[in-house]
């Protein structure tokens, strides 16, 4: 009798410490924290990247007004048929880009979620059904342990293998989608405030030509140019640096979906915290020329 | 060589951009030698090429729009499954399902039942994995 029970104990101990250690291993996989952190900044920066989008449209209309000259002050903005597409067609950017924002933003919410609220709940039923079976004090509250930490376990399997699946199965489509919001604000757009600039010089050097010799005008139209210069300035920093992050985050994604099997936090940590950083760093240059 | 249609339009903006500027370079650089009605036409010409540019560079959004848009669908899914997910996953802890399935394991475990915890141990999976719907 003594024998039977002193196996039944050993095995119990050798169960427990299997189970344990292979829980634990799996607990120890807490990536979702440095996926969330990434998930978050993508969101960041493809919201700051609204601006640029609004802002085709303006800049197309903006650089028609220079065909008024100056002191004709028009009360209505030029209509170009032109404008209106690239305005429909930046619709449509802003339309994808918040689309993938969307499912950045569930992804952070996704590996944002805490498992440990299901660990609360299955220690607080342990602690009821330890009481019921009136066990000993010790053996309650290692049931109320362990019971909240194979429900924490069980449900961040869960949770990570949702992720790692959503991760890896869209990484190429989302690629795609980077590249072509950061071609057009980065290159399509960046020509359009080149081109608005241009038009604005030739605005000015035009009124500067009618009123020659006139020091007053130039004093106020040097004044207003050098106004207008940082605001384009701000503008184009802003287009590239827009363009730069969604580099950036196009490469931490690929590396996420690459390293996403595996979801060791230390190493994803390591892997996504310099993305995340280079994006928060980049997201001001990119609010900076609009507000 | 494949034709890339987001190159070529913006290819051409630039080109239609810069005739334009050129043109109006022109007109400011002989402001006092050219007559009010050849200002004037030579105004409306730079302008008619910067409506091209302008067009040209709705083009090359309109390619890229083009472009992307058969991988919207795709992380369109993907966001709907992250959702569902979350919901999913707010649902079990809301539910006593996976408490019971931990409660009953670490019964067996405790209890040293070996018959019982393989059962159990699916029984906690099951409660965390969604029902699959016919």
């Amino acid at each position: 009798m003594r024998f039977i029970t002193r196996n039944r104990t050993r095995k119990q101990a050798a169960l427990a410490t299997v189970l344990v250690l292979v829980l634990a291993l799996l607990l120890s996989c807490n990536a979702p924290d440095s996926v969330a952190k990434f998930c978050s900044s993508a969101v960041v920066t493809l919201k700051a990247g609204d601006a640029l989008f609004d802002d085709m449209k303006a800049s197309c209309i903006r650089e028609a007004q220079t065909r008024e000259p100056l002191g004709a002050f028009p009360v209505s903005d030029p209509n170009s048929a032109a404008c209106d597409d690239i305005g429909k067609q930046a619709e449509g950017l802003e339309a994808a880009s918040k689309l993938v924002s969307k499912y950045f933003g569930a992804l952070n919410d996704l590996a944002s979620f805490g498992t440990s609220k299901a660990g609360d709940g299955a220690k607080d039923q342990a602690a009821k059904a330890s009481a019921q079976a009136k066990l000993s004090a010790a053996r309650q509250q290692a049931l109320e342990s362990v019971a909240g930490f194979l429900a924490r376990a069980a449900m961040s399997g869960y949770q990570q293998k949702r992720l790692t699946d959503d991760i890896v199965k869209v990484h190429e489509d989302i690629k795609i989608v980077l590249d072509g919001l950061g071609e057009a604000a980065g290159v399509v757009y960046l020509h359009q405030l080149q081109d608005e600039e241009q038009k604005t010089a030739t605005r000015y050097k035009e009124f500067l030509l009618e009123h020659q010799g006139n020091a007053d005008v130039i004093l106020v139209l040097d004044s207003r140019w050098q106004s207008d210069r940082a605001s384009f300035a701000a503008k184009q920093k802003a287009a590239l640096s827009y363009r730069a992050a969604l580099d950036t985050l196009a490469k931490g994604n690929e590396e996420l979906a690459a390293h996403a099997r595996s979801f060791k936090a230390s190493e994803l940590s390591g892997l996504l915290s310099p993305y995340a950083a280079q994006l928060e760093s980049l997201a001001p240059a990119i609010q900076k020329a609009f507000f | 060589m494949p034709i890339d249609p987001v190159k070529q339009a913006e290819e051409l903006a630039q080109i239609f951009f810069g005739l334009s500027n050129a043109t109006d370079d022109f007109r400011l650089h002989n402001f006092n030698a050219l007559s009010a009605a050849r200002q004037q036409q030579l105004k409306e010409q730079a302008q008619a090429l910067d409506t091209r540019g302008q067009q040209c560079t709705a083009d090359a959004l309109g390619a890229i729009l083009q472009g992307i848009q058969p991988h919207l669908a795709d992380i369109k899914q993907a966001t709907k499954d992250a959702q569902d997910a979350l919901a999913h996953l707010n649902d079990v802890v809301k539910g006593l399902a996976i408490v019971d399935a931990a409660v009953a394991l670490v019964g067996s475990i405790m209890a040293g039942d070996m018959g019982s915890i393989a059962d159990n141990v699916r029984g906690l999976f099951e409660a965390i994995s969604p029902t699959e719907k016919s």
